[in-house]
């Protein structure tokens, strides 16, 4: 028996969710990066069910998906590379104190 | 000579000009390992850009590449992509220009590396404005904003500059995966990618889902476009990062974004069911825009966090073209891409102005800029035509710009918003007049402002474009009316 798509798609928009609820919330950058990341697996998993259920026959899906994960991992690296520079040049990981811009 | 094009495969036409472009950021990354001297490395970028517009100019003549998909209905061939690609390459070149006396100055350890970001980076806008396909247009946005997070922070010793490529980077980071969601969610409801297929898919869809997706994509949209309230990073990203960076970001990505906009809405989302609700959000973010920007932008003392405001603002002024384009299709959309026209050909002007105050060793507040007029008449004379067709006074291309605008927007039935914007234009008067007092009735002791001949070239092509493309601008609207009406609806 199949699990019903609720299931499935639910699980994606919480995860969507509670990454998004992080990533508006934190204050430490690497935390909201990984908020991020979990946003972005929502909706992989949100793909992959629509392929699943509905467009078994279909490549586009899966294909999106592929890149999205791999243009989440391009993302990730030049996100922790700034956010090195700025531990190299300030100390600190929280975005709150990074606050030499403001006007 | 005529050149008789009919044989080649018109599928490597239309990839012309990316591939050339493409091919040029690769040889430029290669020769940057055997060269002492970088600087015609520059010049080389800048021929790359110039040979990608020839190119362009090969697939765009008639008959060369019919209208349609090529590539697996990756790229499309019609006069949007032709127009828009023109537009970022034009973009990018000016760019690339301005920068030639200031990136050996400021970041010399990186200097090729800077060429080729912009590179890059123009490279995917290019196949975000090509494609109506959202698998490319992610890949396309993708490829120029992580190239732009790190074009924010080139300056690496400078926290200012880090912390802007942060912000950025991590409001970015997150309008993708908001956008995202939004598309998972538009494939769910029609099991495709490409554009046109899923209009005729979506009839079907149950409608409060689709409004849900579309929320998703408007608001994904709305932080790359930086449009009220989406627009927060923009004025510490424009502030902190290299000068000439902010003026790229100000002209070419969020041309870019534009293009994906009316793409995604017109091509896909454009069922009469969801015109009139994308329509009316567009509508409101326009005005809460125009308000937002102008309104904060009178508070500035640094210009270059002005101008990050004031863009914030002209991203209101085009939202009324596109909210007026789902009543009024060709009309709304026309008006748009000329406005993106007019926008990058009078800023290229003002950072080139900005970026010579830095060569100088001086800053970008408000304050550097005072008695320029009598540091450098025509470069002040200059920046005050730039600033009127900022303001859009005639006779600029700004003036024709928010003409064309308006009159869409009055077309639509949205007069309360065309009104709006013409008194948003009067307000935004108070802080570009802030600046030409203080270059025309302060007075200085410094010496005069040297400019350099690329950055004088970029200040005169950009006069010049202001008012030859502002007088003779019924050919150019034509085109980018004609634009819309070949998108295959």
């Amino acid at each position: 028996m199949q699990l019903p798509i609720y299931f499935p798609l639910g699980l994606g928009a919480l995860l969507f969710g509670i990454g998004l609820w992080g990533a508006l919330t934190r204050t430490n950058a690497v935390r909201i990066l990984m908020f991020i990341e979990l946003m972005l697996n929502g909706v992989n998993l949100n793909l992959m069910t629509f392929t699943r259920y509905y467009y078994p026959e279909n490549a586009t899906g899966p294909i999106l998906t592929l890149f999205v994960m791999t243009v989440a991992a391009a993302e990730a690296s030049i996100g922790l590379a700034i956010i090195l520079q700025i531990v190299r040049n300030r100390g600190t990981v929280e975005v709150d104190k990074v606050d030499l811009l403001k006007g | 000579m005529p050149i008789d094009l009919s044989s080649v495969n018109p599928n490597l036409l239309i990839i012309l000009p990316p591939g050339v472009l493409a091919v040029f950021a690769l040889v430029v990354l290669v020769l940057d390992l055997y060269s002492q001297e970088k600087r015609w490395l520059a010049g080389l970028s800048l021929v790359g850009v110039l040979l990608s517009l020839v190119a362009l100019w090969f697939a765009s003549r008639p008959g060369a590449v019919p209208p349609g998909d090529y590539f697996g209905r990756m790229v499309t061939a019609d006069h949007f992509t032709f127009y828009m690609v023109a537009v970022l390459l034009v973009a990018a070149g000016l760019v690339i220009l301005f920068s030639m006396d200031w990136v050996p100055r400021r970041l010399p350890k990186v200097q090729v590396e800077y060429y080729e970001l912009v590179l890059f980076a123009t490279l995917g806008m290019m196949f975000m404005a090509a494609s109506r396909d959202v698998t490319l247009i992610y890949l396309g946005l993708e490829l120029s904003s992580q190239a732009s997070y790190i074009l924010a922070g080139l300056l690496r010793n400078d926290p200012r500059s880090n912390e802007a490529a942060l912000k950025y980077f991590l409001n970015g980071a997150l309008a993708s995966a908001v956008l995202l969601f939004g598309l998972s969610i538009l494939y769910g409801l029609t099991g495709t990618t490409y554009l046109p297929e899923m209009l005729v898919a979506l009839g079907q869809a149950p409608l409060p889902l689709l409004v849900t997706a579309m929320v998703f994509v408007i608001a994904g949209f709305g932080f790359k476009v930086a449009a009220a309230p989406f627009h927060l990073w923009a004025p510490d990203a424009y502030e902190g990062a290299p000068t000439p960076v902010s003026g790229f970001f100000s002209m070419a990505p969020k041309a870019a974004a534009w293009a994906a906009v009316l793409r995604v809405f017109l091509e896909g989302l454009s069922i009469p069911q969801v015109m009139d609700k994308w329509s009316v959000l567009y509508a409101v973010l326009s005005a809460s825009s125009m308000l937002i920007g102008n309104l904060t932008a009178l508070w500035q003392t640094n210009v270059k966090r002005m101008m990050a405001y004031s863009s914030v603002s002209h991203a209101g002024y085009i939202l009324v073209g596109v909210a007026a384009a789902a009543r009024a299709p060709e009309v709304g959309a026309g008006a748009v891409l000329f406005y993106l026209l007019s926008y990058i050909l009078t800023n290229a002007g003002i950072w080139a102005a900005l970026v010579a105050l830095e060569n100088q060793g001086e800053g970008t507040e408000m304050a550097d800029f005072r008695g320029l007029a009598q540091r450098n008449p025509a470069l002040a004379w200059s920046l005050l035509l730039l600033f009127v067709s900022l303001i859009g006074i005639p006779p600029t291309v700004g003036f024709f710009g928010k003409f064309f605008l308006f009159r869409a927007g009055v077309q639509a039935g949205y007069v309360w918003l065309a009104v709006l914007m013409a008194i948003n234009s009067a307000i935004s008067v108070g802080y570009y007049y802030a600046v030409v007092r203080n270059m025309f009735f302060e007075k200085t002791e410094k010496p005069r402002l040297e400019l350099g001949s690329s950055l004088q070239a970029v200040v005169a092509l950009s006069v010049l474009a202001v008012l030859v493309v502002g007088l003779g601008s019924s050919p150019v609207i034509q085109y980018a009316e004609a634009a819309l009406g070949l998108l295959g609806r």
